[in-house]
C-alpha cells in the first residue's frame, strides 16, 4: 500500500439505515453514495448488504437497521465529502468508515451507474487469514 | 476407605503434587491470522464476557499483538450494532 498525505487508499464504509426505508429508498440511497465516490474520484470495488438485521442495542429507538458495505478507493478529501453526506442523511442510523487493510489495491473498479449490491455474510469473508 | 487413607497422607505436611503449568496457545496465532474483521460477530463473540466485556489475555491467553487487533475490531463491532456496549441484566 502507498503512503503519504494525499494517497489514494482502500477503505470500507459501513451504513446502517433505517428499518423504515423501502427497497427502492436503499437502491437510491446506494446510487447516491456511489455517486458520490464515483465523482470524488473515487473507484468502488464491492457494494455488499446483509439485508435487515437486529441491531446489537437501539439506536435512534429502532431495533432494527439495514446493513449495507460499501468498498472503495480514494483521497482522503473523498473521505469527509462522503462523511458530510451520511451525517446529513436521516435515512442512516449509524455510519463507519475505516481503512480496508486487506486489500491488495488492485481490484477491479465497478462501474458506478451499474452496481448493484451483492448478498453476503461475515462468516464469508475470510480475506487474509490463513 | 483407600481413598481416606490417601487423603490423610496428604494432609502430613507432604507437598502437593505438582503439574506443570501449561502455557495457553494464542488461538489467533495457531490460526495464522493477520487480520482481525470487526464483520467476524461469531469469533469476535468468543472473546467477549456476556455482559459485553472485551476477555483479559490472562484469561484467553492470546498474544499482545493479537489482543490489540481484537480490541480494535471489538470496538469497530460495537459502534456498528454488531456486538453490544454492555448487556444489562434484570435482577
Amino acid at each position: 500500500m502507498s503512503k503519504g498525505r494525499n494517497s489514494v487508499r482502500s477503505y470500507e464504509c459501513a451504513v446502517i439505515y433505517q428499518p423504515s426505508v423501502s427497497e427502492d429508498g436503499l437502491k437510491t440511497s446506494t446510487a447516491k453514495y456511489v455517486e458520490i465516490i464515483a465523482s470524488g474520484g473515487g473507484e468502488i470495488t464491492k457494494v455488499e448488504t446483509w439485508g435487515k438485521r437486529r441491531l446489537a442495542y437501539e439506536i435512534m429507538k429502532q431495533p432494527d437497521g439495514h446493513y449495507f458495505f460499501y468498498r472503495f478507493r480514494g483521497s482522503n478529501q473523498l473521505l469527509d465529502e462522503l462523511g458530510r453526506h451520511l451525517r446529513i442523511d436521516e435515512h442512516v442510523l449509524r455510519h463507519m468508515i475505516v481503512r480496508d487493510e486487506r486489500a491488495s489495491g488492485e481490484e477491479p473498479k465497478l462501474d458506478p451507474a451499474t452496481v448493484e449490491p451483492s448478498f453476503g455474510h461475515p462468516e464469508e469473508d475470510h480475506r487474509g487469514e490463513r | 476407605m483407600g481413598r481416606d487413607r490417601e487423603r490423610d497422607t496428604k494432609k502430613k505436611g507432604e507437598k502437593r503434587e505438582k503439574r506443570p503449568i501449561r502455557k495457553k496457545k494464542c488461538k489467533f496465532c495457531l490460526d495464522r491470522v493477520t487480520y482481525l474483521d470487526y464483520k467476524d460477530e461469531r469469533r469476535l463473540r468468543r472473546f467477549m464476557t456476556d455482559r459485553g466485556k472485551i476477555t483479559p489475555r490472562r484469561i484467553t491467553g492470546t498474544c499482545a499483538k493479537h489482543q490489540r487487533m481484537l480490541a480494535m475490531a471489538v470496538k469497530r463491532a460495537r459502534l456498528i450494532a454488531l456486538v453490544p456496549y454492555v448487556r444489562e441484566y434484570y435482577r
